[in-house]
């Protein structure tokens, strides 16, 4: 790639970005926030096209394995026929009978069976781990989990009581530890920003 | 994505600081470390182990899926997205070198461009650019479940010798890692969000936690830039640390605690 094609990229780039940034940072310039809003706007513009193409690309996997026939090619069927129905759907409309019964005979079915799937599977992986791994941090864990589901748990009589330790471990130690998380996300975040604007360090694109 | 006029102009003048004060750093970090090692990093044995599961892939010619979550570019997870784009670069080229391109799952459309385009140029790089085949990337569903669903069946179907999931996932993402655990595939994980990683933590020893992942392209690929970055993000953490220590003693003092 040629230096000028490279150094117009990262300037496009850092220019958007911090118009964008400065466009949070200081909310009183009417010019810098309209600007944000006019560049989010494209960008939203851009990822409607971006859904578009990423159809293409599911018809393109899943064509090609219901040609070759490969291992699970009957999920690819049911798959392209359901990207159909989906299509069809889109066209006439969100009040329309056809696509009220898709959405209650299909999509809220299967999307409620994947919530419970999603919730044993959850619970499976906590009683697995125990024999898994013998840790210190594996056995805090365990008793973390325990301990809430069974304070969480209506015993006859006995709710107030157990009100109290609840409230502490689930609002005072795990949402210090979430806020710790919280915290360290938000300044990776801010570092990695900052890296991407200031000196073109992108690790998608070809000025990197 | 929310506006900031919202915040008192205490909260903000202290946003405003700190965003300077990082600028100042990384910039002042890079330049030091312009033609060598910038500082020493404490390896993380989550991204150590990935370059075990290149080799292995390459020996046994099957390959690795890299799952990099439902998070956009668009929106509050792109440095989180932008996160796994490192993993994949770091790896990418080797494992194209050794004809095992890896399976790459994408939650979100913008995601499938960048994806593809850090594939292609990896075979550009090498030569083999008549080899690069962009379905390897794929867009799997734009919701969690789904994307979960689907995910899965490509770990249980496709011959991999590993998983990576690095990106903005939420608790279904033990979906996909139970289906690797049946295939008793090892996983290597960066995880940003409390959901995922109490969801993961049973399953995958090994992970890389909260700010954890934002060091992914140093651990992995080892450049400056990286590291300077790295280094900036410690300074501030200890800072921002000391500021919290010093609110909190402050409001213990005057009895508001």
């Amino acid at each position: 790639m040629s230096l000028v094609r490279k150094w117009v990229l990262i300037f496009t780039a850092t220019l958007t970005g911090g118009l964008v940034l400065l466009g949070y940072l200081l909310p009183g310039q009417r010019t810098l926030v309209l600007l944000r809003s006019t560049l989010l706007e494209w960008a939203v513009v851009v990822v409607a096209f971006a859904f578009l193409l990423g159809l293409g690309n599911i018809l393109r996997v899943h064509g090609a394995r219901l040609v070759r026939v490969s291992p699970g090619w009957v999920y690819s069927l049911i798959l392209i026929i359901a990207v159909a129905v989906g299509l069809i759907v889109a066209f006439v409309g969100t009040e329309a009978s056809l696509t009220q019964s898709v959405y209650t005979i299909a999509a809220r079915p299967l999307g409620a069976s994947m919530a419970a799937l999603l919730l044993f599977t959850l619970v499976a992986a906590v009683f697995r781990l125990f024999r898994a791994r013998r840790s210190f941090d594996a056995v805090v864990f365990l008793i973390a989990v325990l301990l809430t589901l069974v304070l969480s748990t209506p015993f006859i009589g006995l709710g107030p009581t157990l009100q109290g330790p609840r409230e502490f471990l689930v609002h005072v130690l795990g949402m210090a530890g979430v806020r710790g998380l919280l915290i360290g996300v938000a300044l990776g975040t801010l570092i990695s920003a900052l890296r991407v604007l200031l000196v073109g360090d992108w690790p998608h694109s070809e000025a990197s | 994505m929310g506006s900031l006029s919202g915040l008192d102009p205490v909260t903000l003048k202290a946003g405003l600081l700190l965003v300077f004060s990082a600028v100042v750093l990384v910039v002042l970090l890079i330049l030091r470390g312009r033609g060598r090692r910038a500082v020493e990093i404490r390896p993380l044995s989550a991204f150590r182990d990935l370059q075990a599961d290149m080799g292995e892939a390459a020996e046994s010619g099957d390959t690795i899926h890299i799952a990099l979550g439902t998070g956009g570019i668009d929106g509050p997870e792109a440095v989180i997205s932008l996160a796994g784009f490192e993993v994949l670069e770091a790896v990418a080229g080797d494992l194209v070198s050794y004809y095992t391109p890896p399976v790459v799952t994408v939650g979100d459309p913008t995601l499938l461009f960048l994806a593809q385009d850090v594939m292609r140029r990896a075979y550009e790089r090498r030569g083999l650019a008549d080899l690069y085949d962009p379905t390897r990337v794929r867009f799997v569903a734009p919701t969690p479940l789904a994307y979960a669903a689907g995910t899965s069946q490509i770990v249980a179907t496709d011959d991999l010798t590993a998983s990576v999931l690095v990106g903005a996932f939420g608790s279904e993402v033990s979906l996909i890692a139970d289906a690797g655990r049946r295939q008793r595939l090892p996983h290597m994980a960066a995880m940003a969000t409390a959901d995922a990683v109490g969801a993961l933590y049973p399953v995958v020893a090994d992970m890389a936690i909260g700010e954890e992942m934002f060091s992914a392209g140093a651990q992995v690929t080892g450049r400056n830039r990286s590291l300077a970055g790295l280094a900036a993000q410690d300074v501030v953490r200890v800072v921002l640390v000391a500021a919290i220590l010093l609110s909190g003693l402050s409001a213990f003092l005057r009895g508001g605690l």
